[in-house]
C-alpha cells in the first residue's frame, strides 16, 4: 500500500490522480476527503465536460456516482472513452445504491464499448472503497506499463526503419560510384541519397575538379529543393571557398552560414577530401523535415561524403589511365611515322643506284643520303631501347669523375653546323672553372645532346639559343634556353613524360618521338640530380635547367682499393674525422677515401646532425660543405665554437667547398676554418691537407 | 614540265627532285608548308608532290590554300607515312593519288603517268 500510495504523486507521464464526480458539490468533496485521507490525489470535477477534459490529461481512475450519469453525460463520457489510445482502458468507478444494482448495471451500457466499469454498493465502506480504488490504480498502472512497452517497441521499429533507409540510401551511393556514370551524375545521386536519407529538402555538391590543367566546378542539388543553381550568388561561393579551406571534418554551421541562400538556418557540412587531404569540395545539408540534425545524421553525411572524394578520385584515375593510353597510341602512330620517313629516303635512294646509267654525282648524293637517314634510324632505336631499358629498371650509368665543360662544349661544337643552316646563333656562357660531377661521360653528353636538339628543332629560323654552365651552391646548373615556339601551360607539366609529344596534330613540330626528354629526366636521376623546365607559354621560348651535384673528391668507386699503394699517400691511421656535406653520395665518397687511408670518418648531412654526432663521436678533426640548405658551413662554425667549451678541446675545421672565388676563400677563412679546400679535390691532396691538419 | 616537291626531309626530297629531273621535268623543292606556298605563288605547276606531316604550315595547310586560290591548279600527288585515317582527310578534288611511305619509286611514276594520261573520249 505504501508503495503504491508513493505511487499516487502525479509524474506527469503515468498520472494516477481521482477524478470525482457527483451531481451535488457535497457528495463530491466528502469523497475527496476520505481519498485524501487515504494519500490519494482526488480532484472534484464540476461536470461530464470537466471529467472527460480530465480524462484526456491523464488520470488514474474516474469515479462517478449513478445520479451524475445522465444519458447526456454518459454520451459524452463515451465519446471520450472512444478516442483514448488502444492501451488505455480507464476504469470507472460507479457508486450505485444497492437495491438498483442490475438495472443500473444495465443503463451503464450507454457508456459504450470502451468502459471498464466497477460498480460500488452504497452506502460506502471505507475499506472497500479503498481497496477497490487500489485495485484499479494498478490496473491503471499496467496499462502504463503497457503503453511505456508499446512507445518502446515503436522507436526501436522507427531505429530500425530510419537504419534500413541509410543503409540502402548508402548502398545505393556505392553502387553509383561503382557503375560507369559520369562523375557529375555519382555526385547528383550521393546528393539526391543524403537529402532522402537524412530527411532534408536541401542537399548540395559543391566541387572543384582539376581537369586538364583547368579548374572545373560541379553543382549537385538534391532534386526537389526549391533552390537551384541560379539562386545561389557570387558571394555565396565566396562564403563556400572560405568554409571549404577551412573545415577538415563534418561539422554543423548554424547562424545562417549562407545568408544569401535564402534562410539556411543551419546546415550540416562534410569537406570532399582530396588524396592529399586538401578540401577540394563540401557536401552540405539543410532544411532537416521536423528535427535537428543528429550525430547519426553526421556519420551518414560522412560516410556519403567519403563516397563522393572515392568517386572523384575514381573519375581521376580513369581520366589519367585513359590519357595515358591515349598518349601510347598517339606514340605508336607517331613511331610508325618516324621510322618510315627514314626508310622511304634509304628505299628510294637504293632504287635510284639500280637504275642504269646514273650519274657519279647521283651516287655520291645517294651514299650521303643513306648515311644520314640511317642515322636518323639508329637514334630512333637507340631512343627505343632507352625507353625500354627505363621501363623495365635495367638502363645503368658507369660513374666516374666527369669534367662538365668539355662534355658541353663537344655538344654545341656537334651543332655548331645544323644550327648554321637555318641561321641560328649559340650563345655560351660557360664557368671557367673546372665543374667536376661524378657521371656517365656518354649518358652526360646524350643529356646535353637531347637538350640542345630540341633546342635546336623548337627555335626557328634566325633565332637564338643559349646555354649557360654554372657552379650554384654545390650543384653544377645546366640552363639550355631557346627563343622558340614555348611550351602551353597545361603541357608544361607532361612535358619529361614518356610518349608524349608537343603536339599530336598533323603539324610535325618535330622529327623524333618525343622520348629524349623522358630519357633526360630518367639520366638526370640517376645522377642524383634534377630536371626542370620553365616556359612562358607559346612563343615565348623555354628553359630547360639540369642541376648535377658536383664533385667533392676526384675519383672513382673502383679506384678506391688501389689508393693506398700510392706512394706519395700520407697515411690517415687512427684520425677521427666527421664529414658534414648536405649532399650524401658527395659525403660518402669522401668518407670511404678517409677510411681507405685509414681513418675514421663518419659523414652527416646537416649542421644539427653534426652538432649532436659531436657530442657522441670524439672527432678530431670536421670537414665540412659550406653551401647547404637552411643552416651553411659558416652556422656550423658558430655553433662549434659555442658547444667547443662543454667538449673541454679544440677541433680543427676545413672547408670542402665548390665555392672557388677569392673573395670566398677569404670569407671561409676569416670565419674560422683553418683550411680550405676547393671541390672537387684530389685524393691526394685532400689526405695532405687532412694530415697537416691533424699534426697541427 | 613544272613540278613542285615539298617534303621536310632532306633525303626524300632531294631524292623525288632528282626522280622527275632525269624525267626531264623542271623540278622546284621546298621544306615545309610556307615555303611551298610562297613558291606556288610566284610559279605555275602542272604537278605538286606533297609531304603531309610537316613543321609549321603542314600538307593540310597547302591544300587549303590550294583550294581557296582562283586559276589553274596543279593536280597533286600526296606522299606520307601518316595514319591512314588521316589520308581520307585530303580533298578527292584536288589529290589525284596517294603514295604510302616508304615506296617504289616506279609506283610514283606510274601514279604521275595515269594523272596525267589524256581523258578518254565519250
Amino acid at each position: 500500500m505504501t508503495a503504491l500510495m508513493e505511487q499516487n504523486v502525479d509524474t506527469g507521464t503515468r498520472p494516477l490522480r481521482v477524478l470525482l464526480l457527483a451531481p451535488t458539490g457535497r457528495d463530491a468533496s466528502t469523497m475527496a476527503g476520505i481519498l485524501s485521507r487515504a494519500g490519494f490525489t482526488a480532484e472534484t470535477c464540476a461536470s461530464a465536460e470537466e471529467l472527460c477534459r480530465g480524462i484526456d490529461e491523464g488520470a488514474g481512475v474516474a469515479v462517478v456516482t449513478a445520479e451524475a450519469l445522465t444519458p447526456p453525460a454518459m454520451r459524452r463520457i463515451s465519446a471520450t472513452l472512444a478516442t483514448q489510445p488502444p492501451w488505455s482502458e480507464i476504469p470507472l468507478m460507479i457508486f450505485v445504491a444497492a437495491p438498483d444494482m442490475d438495472r443500473a448495471a444495465r443503463s451503464f451500457e450507454g457508456l459504450g464499448p470502451r468502459a471498464y466499469v466497477t460498480l460500488i454498493d452504497r452506502p460506502i465502506h471505507v475499506k472497500t472503497l479503498l481497496s477497490s480504488m487500489r485495485t484499479a490504480l494498478r490496473s491503471r498502472l499496467r496499462q502504463y506499463d503497457i503503453r511505456d512497452l508499446l512507445d518502446e517497441q515503436q522507436k526501436l521499429l522507427e531505429n530500425e526503419r530510419a537504419s534500413a533507409l541509410r543503409l540502402s540510401g548508402l548502398a545505393e551511393a556505392s553502387l553509383a560510384i561503382a557503375s560507369a556514370l559520369s562523375l557529375d551524375d555519382v555526385l547528383q545521386m550521393i546528393t539526391d541519397q543524403a537529402a532522402k536519407v537524412i530527411n532534408s529538402r536541401f542537399a548540395m555538391i559543391w566541387l572543384k575538379v582539376e581537369e586538364n590543367a583547368q579548374t572545373r566546378t560541379i553543382w549537385a542539388i538534391s532534386a526537389g529543393a526549391e533552390r537551384t543553381r541560379d539562386d545561389i550568388d557570387d558571394a555565396t561561393v565566396v562564403a563556400l571557398d572560405e568554409i571549404a579551406s577551412t573545415i577538415r571534418s563534418t561539422v554543423l554551421l548554424t547562424g545562417r552560414p549562407l545568408e544569401s541562400v535564402a534562410d539556411l538556418d543551419a546546415m550540416l557540412v562534410a569537406p570532399l577530401l582530396e588524396r592529399e587531404g586538401r578540401t577540394a569540395g563540401l557536401l552540405m545539408l539543410a532544411e532537416r523535415a521536423n528535427a535537428v540534425f543528429t550525430p547519426d545524421d553526421e556519420a551518414v553525411l560522412t560516410q556519403l561524403a567519403q563516397m563522393a572524394s572515392v568517386a572523384v578520385q575514381n573519375a581521376r584515375l580513369y581520366r589519367e589511365a585513359q590519357d595515358a593510353n591515349r598518349a601510347k597510341d598517339d606514340f605508336l602512330a607517331t613511331l610508325a611515322h618516324e621510322l618510315r620517313t627514314p626508310m622511304t629516303g634509304i628505299l628510294g635512294w637504293v632504287q635510284m643506284l639500280k637504275i642504269d646509267g646514273v650519274a657519279q654525282e647521283d651516287v655520291d648524293t645517294a651514299i650521303e643520303m643513306i648515311e644520314g637517314s640511317t642515322r636518323v634510324q639508329a637514334r630512333l632505336v637507340e631512343d627505343l631501347l632507352d625507353v625500354s631499358r627505363i621501363i623495365a629498371g635495367k638502363l645503368r650509368v658507369d660513374l666516374a669523375p666527369v669534367e662538365l665543360r668539355p662534355v658541353v662544349e663537344a655538344v654545341v661544337e656537334m651543332f655548331q653546323a645544323r644550327a648554321g643552316e637555318r641561321n641560328i646563333t649559340i650563345d655560351t656562357r660557360l664557368e671557367e672553372r673546372p665543374l667536376s660531377v661524378y657521371g656517365d661521360e656518354t649518358r652526360l653528353h646524350q643529356i646535353v645532346w637531347n637538350l640542345l636538339s630540341n633546342a635546336i628543332k623548337f627555335t626557328p629560323e634566325g633565332g637564338r639559343v643559349s646555354v649557360g654552365l654554372q657552379l650554384s651552391g654545390s650543384k653544377a646548373v645546366l640552363r639550355v634556353s631557346d627563343s622558340g615556339q614555348g611550351i602551353s601551360p597545361e603541357f608544361l607539366p607532361y612535358v619529361f613524360d614518356r610518349f608524349r609529344q608537343f603536339d599530336n596534330s598533323t603539324v610535325r613540330q618535330q622529327a623524333g618521338l618525343g622520348l629524349g626528354l623522358a630519357i633526360v629526366r630518367h639520366l638526370v636521376t640517376l645522377h642524383g640530380g634534377q630536371a626542370a623546365v620553365a616556359s612562358d607559354g607559346i612563343g615565348k621560348g623555354s628553359t630547360f635547367t639540369i642541376m648535377l651535384p658536383v664533385l667533392a673528391v676526384r675519383v672513382a668507386r673502383a679506384e678506391l682499393p688501389q689508393l693506398l699503394t700510392k706512394p706519395e699517400m700520407p697515411s690517415l691511421n687512427g684520425i677521427r674525422i666527421l664529414i658534414v656535406d648536405d649532399d650524401d653520395e658527395a659525403g660518402k665518397l669522401v668518407a670511404l677515401v678517409l677510411n681507405q687511408l685509414g681513418a675514421d670518418a663518419r659523414e652527416v648531412a646537416s649542421v644539427a646532425d653534426a652538432v649532436k654526432e659531436l657530442r657522441l663521436f670524439e672527432a678530431d678533426i670536421v670537414v665540412s660543405d659550406i653551401a647547404m640548405p637552411g643552416e651553411d658551413g659558416y652556422a656550423l662554425m658558430r655553433q662549434l665554437r659555442e658547444i667547443e667549451p662543454q667538449l673541454g678541446r679544440h677541433i680543427p675545421t676545413m672547408a670542402l667547398t665548390a665555392y672557388g672565388r677569392p673573395q670566398d676563400r677569404t670569407r671561409i677563412l676569416a670565419s674560422g676554418f683553418q683550411k680550405y679546400i676547393q671541390k672537387p679535390v684530389e685524393p691526394v691532396e685532400l689526405a695532405r691537407a687532412i694530415a697537416e691538419l691533424a699534426q697541427a | 614540265m613544272n613540278v613542285l616537291v615539298v617534303d621536310d626531309d632532306e633525303a626524300i626530297r632531294t631524292l623525288v627532285t632528282r626522280l622527275f629531273a632525269r624525267r626531264g621535268d623542271n623540278v622546284h623543292s621546298a621544306a615545309d608548308g610556307d615555303a611551298a606556298i610562297s613558291c606556288l605563288e610566284q610559279h605555275e605547276f602542272e604537278l605538286l608532290v606533297l609531304d603531309l606531316m610537316m613543321p609549321r604550315t603542314d600538307g593540310f595547310g597547302v591544300l587549303s590554300y590550294l583550294e581557296a586560290r582562283q586559276g589553274p591548279k596543279p593536280r597533286v600527288i600526296v606522299m606520307t607515312a601518316a595514319v591512314p585515317a588521316l589520308v581520307q582527310r585530303v580533298p578527292e578534288d584536288l589529290v589525284v593519288g596517294v603514295v604510302a611511305k616508304p615506296f617504289n619509286l616506279a609506283t610514283l611514276l606510274d601514279l604521275v603517268e595515269d594523272a596525267f594520261l589524256p581523258a578518254p573520249l565519250s
